[in-house]
């Protein structure tokens, strides 16, 4: 499956629970170390524009709804 | 058969003698009677291990079970199980680990990995999409944990990132208290499940699956999501709240005898701020933290010593903090140990308080750097902290007694708080070598080899080292570390659990923790004690059957919604009351199969230090004692186990059910 879309990550609703990146079967999500919040926290970025095939698998496990296709 | 019920309804058996694989599908009543987890790990346990199997043979069996709750939107629930029979006890034997490991059994399309028979030549499991394969591992034979998953990620490469469960050298060498290690040092280390691994010459787990887990109501998960998220995100001790006021807090806690119900809510704060290094200096002032082999209090590792666990030191090193799979309060972190290790390791996870305590107070060891260290020689050793601590405070009493000397520890002086000595002897205890063989089967064993005499010092219960929290403060604490099926746990219950989690408002026999209630009473065999007990026992098995994280438990079955969690996942629609029948049957099946390989339950009893026999002349705990046989018989009784024996009655096992294992031998009228 290949999808244009990319996810995008509302950072407000994040609550870093790596669920996205656990389930990304291509492993596009990772946990890295932010200033988002004042715990320094690992939170998911979108580590590999490129090969993320749009699968949409992050942002339906998202339980926070998170993660939008854009 | 329901896939869409959270599990994935069946398990893959690897025959590690002739490298065979066997997929074994799971009736749905079988998840029914003991979910997933340690539940369904128990029922393969007591099915296809036979009587009397040899815990380092081939005929053990080693199993790595996800949760139910796993991967299906709930929040709290990535945390996965080892189960096995255990050669430290020489019954069940289980330890239950974080991280990201636990999610991906399910990706690759199992709810547990089993491994029964022996590999002749080191060995590891991959599994990806394409299915299960054994790969030579003969390379990483010798290898620490974290060398090991490095090494693993240059020799594979999978679509999906690598997740990675491991053994140390203790495993390889057969230490009985050598763990199993995920995520670059995060431990299942009770129970020797590691030493069952090295036994089977299984190197590692190395998983790459990426398939979908199904559950019945994903929207309702989601909500149920959203509400807890919401209550945690808004959890927060406001920033002036230093480390400073914790000891404070601890004097404040035994200061009265009155229960005070407070909101888990602000233990998930606490968590959130320190991780469970919060309790290090509190722990201390209010009696919980052991100090010097368990016969010491405060008074003996006073303020000057141990303000240096205070966590706010500990955070320094800190360089971020990170979430376990599904984790929303992030009690993880990792720290910059360049400085304090000379250059040795670039970091390590934030030491837990267990940790601390056990290389900390336990042994007057003041010296915090020593303690980065030695936790990530264990972490990379995979060996287990509070068996080792523990040990190796039983050798510093022994040698404080005379009964060892320089000769035997082969020059080491082993001085209360000698960090130098203690470092020294952890390397040992890992490669297995100098007075480090002898301590490295842990401290019921190495007592077995100092004499005799030797054995009221060995601190454990039924061969496992207790946690680091003393029952002499809690005694239903001390119920569980004697009458679990895997004793010496610190984390199937307590008093303080019990009124944390206000199941009250769920399961409606739950006895209510009242304001102002009289804590004292605790230390009594009473009616309320035993149900209390027999309820921490029932929910802890609901836990670790979904995969679930203590320190949700402990924020609240009001605000953890896990009985809700597991009717959304499955569709089932039980009650809170039938749930709990559920985890009855789970901890019966494990004490059934504790009775089946021949153990009397009553000698689980705990060291009687712990009791408070004799009782400490000063501290904190002063005077406190409580009869720990009469306790056994109360929670006995209330599990349906026959009070004198602590074996299942015929009744409770006719009423609970048990599908098609045989239970006729572990009973009796």
């Amino acid at each position: 499956m290949t999808n244009s879309k990319k996810p995008v990550i509302d950072y407000a609703n994040c609550m870093a629970c790596g669920i996205c990146s656990g389930d990304c079967p291509l492993s596009c999500i990772v946990l890295r170390k932010t200033d988002i919040d004042s715990y320094h926290k690992a939170y998911p970025v979108l580590d590999d524009y490129y090969l993320c095939n749009g699968c949409t698998r992050c942002a339906k496990a998202c339980p926070m709804e998170a993660i939008k296709m854009m | 058969m329901n896939f869409l019920r959270g599990y994935c309804g069946k398990i893959l058996m690897v025959n590690l003698s002739d490298s065979t694989f066997e997929e074994i599908e799971i009736p749905d009543t079988i998840y029914e009677h003991f979910l997933s987890g340690v539940g369904l790990g128990a029922y393969i346990l007591y099915k296809y291990v036979p009587k009397g199997a040899d815990p380092l043979g081939p005929d053990n069996i080693l199993g790595f079970v996800s949760g139910l709750l796993t991967g299906t939107g709930s929040f709290m629930t990535g945390r996965w199980m080892a189960v096995c029979k255990s050669p430290l006890t020489g019954g069940f034997g289980d330890a239950n680990c974080g991280g990201t490991f636990s999610p991906a059994i399910k990706q690759c399309g199992y709810d547990g990995i089993f491994f029964k028979g022996q590999a002749q030549t080191p060995v590891m499991l991959f599994i990806d999409n394409k299915g299960p394969q054994l790969l030579d591992a003969t390379a990483l034979w010798g290898l620490d944990t974290v060398a090991t998953e490095a090494a693993i990620n240059q020799m594979i490469t999978a679509k999906k990132k690598l997740a990675i469960a491991t053994i140390g050298p203790a495993g390889e060498h057969q230490s009985l208290i050598a763990g199993i290690s995920n995520d670059g040092g995060r431990m299942a280390a009770r129970s020797g499940v590691g030493t069952v691994m090295g036994s089977k010459k299984l190197k590692a787990v190395v998983l790459a699956g990426s398939k979908m887990i199904h559950c019945e109501n994903p929207e309702t998960i989601r909500t149920i999501s959203r509400d807890y998220a919401k209550k945690v995100k808004s959890s927060n001790l406001p920033p002036m709240v230093t480390g400073a006021i914790l000891p404070l807090m601890g004097k404040s806690m035994i200061a009265t005898d009155k229960a005070i119900p407070i909101d888990g809510m602000l233990s998930t704060a606490i968590m959130k701020k320190w991780g469970t290094g919060f309790t290090n200096t509190m722990g201390m002032t209010m009696g919980d933290t052991p100090v010097k082999n368990w016969k010491g209090s405060v008074v003996d590792f006073p303020y000057l010593k141990y303000r240096h666990m205070n966590p706010d030191l500990i955070q320094k090193h800190e360089t971020q903090k990170y979430h376990c799979y599904s984790c929303v309060i992030g009690c993880g972190g990792l720290c910059d140990i360049k400085n304090v290790t000379n250059g040795r390791f670039p970091h390590t996870h934030k030491p837990e308080y267990e940790t601390v305590a056990a290389f900390g107070s336990l042994l007057l060891n003041k010296d915090r750097d020593s303690i980065f260290l030695i936790n990530e020689l264990l972490n990379r050793g995979g060996m287990d902290s509070i068996s080792a601590g523990n040990t190796i405070a039983f050798a510093m009493e022994c040698y404080e007694k005379g009964w060892l000397n320089q000769e035997v520890t082969s020059g080491l002086d082993l001085t209360w708080g000698n960090a130098e000595a203690i470092m020294t002897l952890v390397e040992q205890m890992i490669a297995g070598t100098g007075f480090g063989a002898i301590l490295q089967n842990g401290v019921k064993k190495a007592s077995e080899i100092l004499g005799i005499e030797s054995a009221p010092l060995a601190i454990h219960a039924g061969g496992q080292e207790p946690g680091m929290h003393d029952p002499r403060l809690d005694p239903i604490l001390g119920i569980h570390y004697s009458c679990d099926p895997t004793p010496g746990r610190h984390t199937i219950g307590a008093g303080s659990y019990y009124a944390y989690m206000r199941i009250w408002e769920d399961v409606t026999w739950a006895p209510k923790v009242k304001l102002g209630e009289d804590k004292s009473e605790e230390y009594e065999a009473t009616n309320q004690v035993g149900l209390k007990s027999m309820v921490n026992a029932c929910i802890k098995q609901i836990l670790d059957g979904s995969g679930g994280c203590f320190f949700a438990m402990v924020s609240g079955l009001n605000h953890f919604k896990i009985f809700d969690y597991l009717n959304a996942a499955t569709g089932w629609q039980k009650t809170p009351n039938e749930y709990m029948t559920i985890g009855l049957r789970m901890q019966t099946l494990r004490q059934a199969f504790n009775v089946r390989e021949g153990i009397n339950p009553r000698n689980f009893k705990m060291n009687e230090r712990l009791s408070g026999h004799p009782p400490l002349k000063e501290g904190p705990l002063k005077g406190k004692s409580f009869d720990m046989d009469e306790m056994m018989g109360v929670h006995y009784q209330f599990m349906g186990w026959d009070k004198k024996t602590g074996i299942p009655t015929k009744t409770a096992l006719e009423d609970l059910g048990f599908c098609d294992l045989e239970m006729e031998d572990v009973t009796h009228d």
